[in-house]
């Protein structure tokens, strides 16, 4: 490795300034605070918690963001605005020091990754076309091809709910989960009746409906378990203090109730949430 | 059901977006222009371990997707300590893969100019550098100018996917709009509008450059 | 450092990727081709119409990312009835697509051949279908192979596009296992290699067909 980085770093870094050098650290706040640049990566098209306007990353995360971000004085936030199939990926391989999108809190996230405490529930509902009276209830997703993200936690839960509640009460399944590589996309499905629901998360749906009022409707209530939204670092000793920082700053937040101020300008309602720890992931 | 008015407003953004397409692939271009002629001189050239590394260069770089090579300069490269911003990245990306296909359109080019002209070259008494930039260079650039624009076209299509690597090109412009606005069709539309201008003044600039070039 | 566990693990989710690139790009390519020849043979046609309408067809499917054109009208076709399933979407509009290239291929080979040659045959008798059967093709054949070949390379990796249609080919597999494992070194790899494997193969097919159709141009 010594080798190879000698060889190659003065051919490719001659002209190039380098982000940072990931050299092993010791502690990654601590390390922050001495470049004094944070690089966090986030995916931007997620309406309301983080989407692009004039080429700036807003939202209702944008904003937890910056509350936070004063606490680090003399700290550039340097915020990368990343697909979502390179999030999670990138955080393991070092490309930035933390995650700033919004993740649903799940077992096999947390196996992998640090959460912080959360800030908004995620807890999953149908959406449907304006006017399909198919579908009155999740139950009525029986026979039905519904849309969602390829590797998203929503898809889960409604495999979950389709186990535990459709096969035995009603004896079938859904016809076919179609998996797309993004929520936008299986939107547009759902516009164009190429699927006839997608399962998403509540306060996701909010902003789309209020929007595409003639073309979207939400079926209340949730289904499946309570879920919720979070950020994420690594889970080694370096990043420790860093995703307590963060933690400890959502919580903060929602005990001055700055959050829910926040959740009223960004969804129009407030969503209480745990403030105290990490909640227990539902699946 | 569409409403491409919803579009208007937004239209600097995307302007935006295809001003840093543009950066993105023309730097892409002509520094893989500079390192296509180094790799075509090695395909060329007589020592045979030079042309066995140049021939696998240009075979994994045309032969593996450009997504992958911009996720692997990204992504990896970090772990042997290179850490290259996000724009450096996706240029450095695009630069090695259009390389990659400039050294073989060059390749091709000197491959097909006559062998009796070296020897009419030499026997006028002008010196191998002489020759290959008064006799040699010309006429290769001349041949290989549809090819080019051609490329020029491709790259500017394929730079699309350094969105991969936190680049606000003109595609992610419009896919993030499409995410704020539910408005997919109409800003993809335009998306392909603006492509389609861009690439349609590519072709003209060749071809006007060729018979420039010809009446020259 | 490559966790192979994690390929053993989705193996058959990667073949069956791998199978599904296979399948999109040998059927879109060949369909491509024929579309491609007959594009060609409308343009040699002439006349007010066919040329500025070939010229069009080119200019809108090469100068217009094949993302866009997948996306458009998979999701906006459904609006004025066409509700093709995503298979077929993303193979007809590979097929259009590289028809566009093709057609410029075979132009740029056509062209290539002196005219004297069409009017010698012409002389000797030979009627316009025995002179493209008999002088043109066989030359035509020569010397588009080798873009062709390397077109059709281009191709093979731009069906990874067809992942945003929801196509389940290698991309879109490869991309969801990156996804659910927070790896991608051992997903990329893998997608390096089976689209190199795929274009070493198809260089190596063209290598020996253009030997065989070149014979004749040896002395």
């Amino acid at each position: 490795m010594k080798a190879l980085r000698s060889l190659f770093a003065p051919l490719l870094l001659g002209a190039l300034l380098p982000l940072h050098a990931a050299t092993a650290h010791a502690d990654l706040l601590a390390d922050i605070k001495q470049r004094g640049e944070i690089v966090i990566a986030t995916e931007a098209r997620y309406a309301p918690f983080e989407m692009l306007e004039n080429g700036k990353i807003v939202g209702y995360g944008k904003d937890i963001l910056d509350e936070i971000m004063k606490e680090l004085p003399g700290v550039t936030l340097k915020q990368l605005d990343v697909p979502f199939q390179g999030i999670l990926p990138g955080l393991s391989s070092q490309r930035f020091d933390f995650v700033a999108t919004s993740l649903t809190i799940t077992q096999a996230r947390t196996e992998s990754f640090a959460f912080t405490v959360p800030f908004a529930t995620a807890s999953v509902a149908v959406l449907k076309r304006k006017g399909d009276e198919r579908i009155a209830s999740a139950g009525d997703l029986v026979g039905k091809v519904v849309g969602s993200q390829s590797g998203a936690p929503q898809i889960e839960v409604l495999k979950a709910y389709e186990n535990e509640v459709l096969k035995p009460q009603h004896g079938a399944g859904v016809k076919e989960i179609k998996a797309f590589m993004d929520y936008n996309e299986a939107y547009a499905a759902l516009a164009s009746r190429r699927v006839d629901a997608v399962v998403q998360s509540l306060p996701n749906l909010a902003p789309l409906v209020k929007e595409r009022a003639d073309v979207f409707e939400i079926v209340q209530p949730p289904f499946g378990p309570a879920t919720y939204y979070a950020w994420a670092g690594r889970k080694d000793a370096d990043s420790a203090s860093l995703v307590q920082f963060f933690s400890d700053g959502i919580a903060r937040l929602n005990q001055s109730g700055k959050l829910a101020e926040l959740q009223r300008k960004w969804f129009g309602f407030e969503m209480p949430v745990p403030a105290d720890q990490v909640p227990a992931p539902a699946n | 059901m569409f409403d491409f008015t919803a579009v208007i407003p937004h239209l600097p953004q995307l302007l935006v977006g295809l001003a840093s397409t543009l950066l993105v692939s023309l730097s892409a271009i002509a520094l893989g222009l500079v390192l296509g002629w180094a790799i075509c001189l090695g395909l060329t050239g007589h020592r045979a371990w030079l042309c066995r590394v140049c021939a696998v260069y240009v075979s994994f770089f045309r032969g593996t997707p450009l997504l992958v090579q911009l996720i692997l300069v990204f992504y990896a490269l970090p772990a042997v300590g290179i850490s290259l911003p996000p724009l450096a990245a996706a240029v450095l990306a695009l630069t090695l893969n259009s390389a990659a296909f400039q050294g073989e359109i060059l390749r091709s080019g000197f491959q097909m100019l006559p062998k009796g002209q070296l020897e009419a070259a030499r026997d006028l008494g002008l010196s191998p550098l002489q020759t290959l930039l008064h006799v040699q260079i010309p006429q290769v650039l001349r041949s290989m100018l549809p090819a080019l624009t051609n490329e020029t076209i491709d790259i500017i299509k394929n730079s699309a996917l350094v969105s991969a690597v936190a680049v606000h090109e003109l595609m992610r412009t419009a896919q993030t709009l499409a995410s704020t606005t539910y408005r997919p069709i109409e800003f993809f539309a335009v998306a392909g509008l603006l492509y389609l201008l861009v690439t349609l003044c590519t072709g003209r600039l060749g071809s006007w450059l060729e018979s420039r070039l010809r009446t020259a | 450092m490559i966790d192979f566990n994690l390929l053993a693990e989705h193996r058959e989710a990667i073949l069956a990727g791998v199978w599904m690139t296979v399948k999109m790009s040998a059927g879109g390519i060949s369909l491509g081709l024929l579309l491609g020849l007959a594009l060609h043979g409308l343009r040699q046609l002439g006349g007010p119409w066919l040329v500025p309408l070939y010229h069009a067809y080119v200019a809108l499917f090469r100068g217009t990312p094949l993302l866009v054109q997948l996306f458009l009208v998979f999701y906006g076709g459904p609006y004025i009835g066409l509700e093709w399933s995503a298979e077929r979407v993303g193979l007809v509009g590979l097929a259009l697509y590289g028809a566009a290239y093709f057609a410029e291929i075979f132009r740029a080979g056509r062209e290539a051949i002196p005219r004297g040659q069409i009017e010698s045959a012409r002389d000797l008798g030979l009627s316009p279908g025995q002179t493209f059967r008999v002088v043109l093709w066989p030359q035509m054949l020569a010397r588009c192979l080798a873009p062709l070949v390397g077109q059709t390379v281009i191709l093979v990796k731009e069906s990874s596009v067809l992942s945003i249609i929801t196509v389940a080919e290698l991309t879109n597999v490869a991309m969801t296992i990156a996804t659910q494992s927070y790896s991608m070194l051992e997903p990329y790899a893998v997608l390096a290699l089976a689209y190199w494997a795929i274009a070493i193969v198809v260089a190596a097919t063209g290598a020996r067909l253009e030997r065989h159709f070149t014979q004749y141009q040896c002395r």
